[in-house]
């Protein structure tokens, strides 16, 4: 019977893992549509900070201060203020995607899935945190 | 450094005495015992001095401790030692530990005194005046150009390290029976640099002065001051960029409390605040606090301290100015009470959201009282809408906020608030409000907005507004008076409204709408009739449709039905029909008006595609105007899915009164 529980178990979550594969993480809506022009318009001024390996992109999901030092202390109120807005933004896009898939409730794995993206498509230079959270330069 | 000095005198007779000789010199080996005492040691003590010309002293400590800081395997070396009856002296040794240190003493035995010059680098200059008398130790201090990075053994925070900079420090102090008893020092900083790993508490070129000074045995009187004169700090969220700050304070400090009797602290940009306090020791909390200021500059505050605490989004995107008067009260750790009065205040959204000015406010709060409170502003912009003057009168306790009625003046009219209620509930404030809007003409509403002149009025019945955790709910029915009709908005929500995707959902009914003052307002072409708008499940971003079911019908009832060849044209255009060019073709381009019997479009909009409809089925399209009377004129559309920014500009060519685009 346990056996049987267990089977069942893995099952589920293969199931369910496969439903949240058909999701369409290209999908557009205006919101989405916003959320990436404010995202592109503030890469303008976030870039120079991944190159100098200042702000990474960490394994949530998110952008994080990896090494304030590397910036001039007068701008270090102005990244973090950049980070929390990016931060603020992703986790809206995530929302939105799992929204515009008619499944709120995927937005973990929406995260989960552009972690790993943001990461892989991170240009060579940048900073990343690598699964078990140490900061690495790829 | 007393129990040191003690021993040191008895250095015969507690150490084991070596004599060597040889040709030219007398060697005394000396092996003092290790010398322990409750906030130092010194172990593993080996002295060599060769009586020669000139006499020479060599000392090896194998471990010195002072409170938590330790050295290992030093070594005093004394070329020219002068060793005499009431006076030992090295002028020009060396101390060689990770480094080589100049040293320099003079020991007076009988006179209890020593006099140690350390100089750790060019210019660097480390002196100190040690003398006693049976259990009273003073020391006297005097540093020159000190390397900052020597202090970062003795910093309280050990994550932060001192890289850059140098410092002057005079001072005195005391101990009585190894109990530091009294001290006055005064140190000055020079172009320090300070920071820890992470780079989120750092200074640069930091310079200014701290005097310290304090007396007591069990209980401590103390005096601080602090006065910063130049370079940047970065102490995570906040920055200080150079400028004048002052800090002067006093208390007392016990086993059990750090007591501030008074502190002032002046800011430049912002003015002065006062506070006291009391920090609980064991605890390791605040036991009291209270700050006050008078006549503070809100524009330096709010920039300086309260920008960076706030969350990304609205509250950080304002300018403040005008004056404030704070009083905040801790005890126990929790803030207890608080006052706020704002003097012509001044605040503004940096994308012109929003604005007030002429901000008057006697603001109040008490963890365990309800307080009145008021607040007066003068005038102010929500977008390109002029609001003010109003007033307001709140009772706010720790859990509730009452208001009192409100009347916001806008343009000609005024938006009536009442029943306003705020709950701090399990998962934050929860609002809720009613509110009317009396008549504002829609002229000048329309003027302000920027939109084409409108007639008629604006006036609203909103029975019940939730708010809650960014969401906005209005229970029953909003109800505009427009274009002569009604329209009722219904099942109206707001999510994520100060957030960065704003969604407002709702249905909406207008009824029996003017056509004439309708089509005339937005130049569409003359039209004559009743118009019925329908719109299920309404959808906007950032005030833009995503979605809707919309249908625009004529409404029921006998009045004149007209419509223009330009309105038929625009018409035809919008249906994607050629019906324009078949008029232009016919006898009926003779005719500036025709008879309809039904007008009729609907559109589905998902996706930023419209599928749309009309009154009837046609062969090849659908019906949006049926044709009645004479002479009568039926109109097709054919293009059954248009494009939704394509329909608009569609739309804004026909109510710019340009050509319209038939397709």
């Amino acid at each position: 019977m346990r056996h049987l529980t267990k089977l069942f178990w893995v099952v589920l979550f293969a199931f369910a893992g496969s439903v949240f594969a058909a999701a369409d993480l290209e999908v557009n809506t205006p919101a989405i549509s916003a959320l990436k022009a404010s995202m592109q318009a503030r890469h303008n001024r976030l870039s120079s900070y991944y190159f100098s390996g200042a702000v990474g992109q960490a394994r949530d999901g998110n952008v994080a201060v990896h090494d304030a030092s590397l910036v001039p202390l007068a701008e270090r109120q102005n990244v973090n203020g950049l980070v929390a807005e990016e931060n603020r933004d992703r986790t809206a896009l995530y929302r939105e995607i799992a929204r515009a898939n008619g499944h709120p409730e995927w937005e973990a794995e929406v995260r989960s899935t552009f972690a790993q993206r943001w990461i892989d498509k991170a240009s060579g230079g940048w900073w990343v945190q690598n699964a078990g959270g140490a900061w690495v330069r790829k | 450094m007393y129990s040191l000095l003690k021993s040191l005198r008895l250095v015969g007779a507690c150490g084991v005495l070596l004599f060597c000789f040889d040709a030219s010199a007398i060697e005394l080996k000396l092996r003092v015992d290790d010398i322990v005492a409750p906030t130092f040691s010194l172990r593993g003590i080996d002295a060599r001095l060769t009586l020669a010309n000139p006499t020479v002293l060599d000392v090896h400590i194998a471990h010195a401790q002072f409170q938590q800081h330790e050295w290992r395997k030093l070594t005093l070396h004394c070329p020219q030692a002068r060793i005499e009856n009431d006076e030992i002296a090295c002028p020009q040794g060396v101390l060689e530990s990770v480094e080589k240190i100049a040293v320099s003493f003079r020991y007076w035995p009988q006179k209890h005194r020593l006099e140690l010059v350390v100089q750790p680098a060019a210019g660097e200059r480390w002196k100190t005046q040690l003398s006693w008398r049976h259990d009273q130790l003073t020391m006297q201090l005097d540093i020159d150009h000190g390397k900052s990075t020597r202090l970062n053994t003795w910093l309280p925070l050990q994550d932060i390290r001192l890289s850059q900079g140098w410092f002057e420090m005079r001072g005195k102090l005391e101990w009585h029976k190894s109990m530091l008893t009294r001290f006055d020092v005064l140190t000055t900083l020079h172009q320090v640099a300070f920071s820890d790993t992470a780079g989120m508490r750092a200074s640069e070129k930091l310079s200014g002065t701290i005097k310290l000074q304090g007396e007591g045995k069990g209980t401590w009187a103390w005096h601080a001051s602090v006065d910063w004169r130049a370079g940047e700090v970065f102490w995570q969220p906040f920055y200080f960029a150079s400028g004048v700050r002052k800090l002067d304070a006093q208390g007392l400090q016990t086993a059990q409390q750090v007591i501030i009797q008074q502190a002032q602290l002046f800011w430049q940009d912002i003015g002065a605040i006062n506070f006291s306090g009391a920090w609980d020791r064991p605890a390791g909390r605040v036991a009291q606090f209270q700050l006050s200021g008078k006549a503070l500059a809100l524009e330096g505050l709010y920039r300086t301290f309260l920008q960076p605490i706030a969350p990304v989004g609205t509250l950080r995107e304002l300018t403040l100015s005008g004056t404030v008067d704070g009083f905040v009260s801790l005890d126990q750790g929790r803030m207890d009470a608080a006052a706020l009065s704002v003097h012509q205040g001044a605040v503004m959204q940096k994308e012109d959201k929003f604005s007030a000015s002429g901000i008057n406010a006697n603001l109040a709060w008490h963890q365990s009282q309800a307080r009145d409170n008021r607040l007066s502003v003068t005038s102010g912009m929500l977008g390109k809408l002029a609001i003010g003057p109003f007033s307001a009168s709140a009772s706010i306790a720790a859990d509730r906020i009452s208001i009192e009625p409100l009347r916001i003046p806008i343009l000609d009219g005024a938006v009536n608030i009442e029943d306003i209620e705020a709950r701090h509930e399990k998962d934050g404030w929860q609002w809720t409000l009613s509110a009317a809007v009396q008549p504002i003409s829609m002229q000048r509403f329309s003027q302000a907005l920027q939109l084409p002149t409108m007639r008629g009025t604006l006036s609203a019945v909103i029975p019940q507004v939730r708010y809650a955790q960014q969401t906005l709910q209005v229970d029953g029915a909003l109800l505009f008076k427009m274009f002569d009709g009604t329209v009722v908005v219904k099942n109206l929500t707001a999510s994520d409204l100060l957030g960065p995707t704003p969604h407002v959902y709702g249905n909406i009914d207008m009824r029996n709408l003017d056509l004439d003052l309708l089509t005339q307002t937005f130049s569409f072409g003359s039209m004559q009739g009743r118009l019925d708008v329908t719109v299920r499940d309404l959808e906007l971003f950032g005030w833009k449709p995503v979605r809707f079911d919309a249908k625009v019908a004529s409404s029921p009832g006998t009045y004149p039905r007209k419509i223009s060849q330009r309105a038929v044209q625009n018409i035809t255009a919008l249906g994607g029909g050629g019906g324009a060019a078949a008029i232009q073709r016919s006898f009926l381009r003779f005719f500036d008006q025709f008879g309809y019997s039904r007008i009729g479009l609907s559109c589905h909009l998902s996706r930023g595609v419209c599928d749309m409809g009309g009154v009837a089925e046609a062969p090849t399209g659908y019906v949006i105007v049926q044709g009645g009377g004479i002479p009568a004129l039926t109109v097709i559309g054919y293009n059954r899915r248009v494009d939704w920014d394509e329909l608009l500009n569609r739309l804004q060519r026909a109510t710019q009164g340009g050509k319209p685009i038939v397709q």
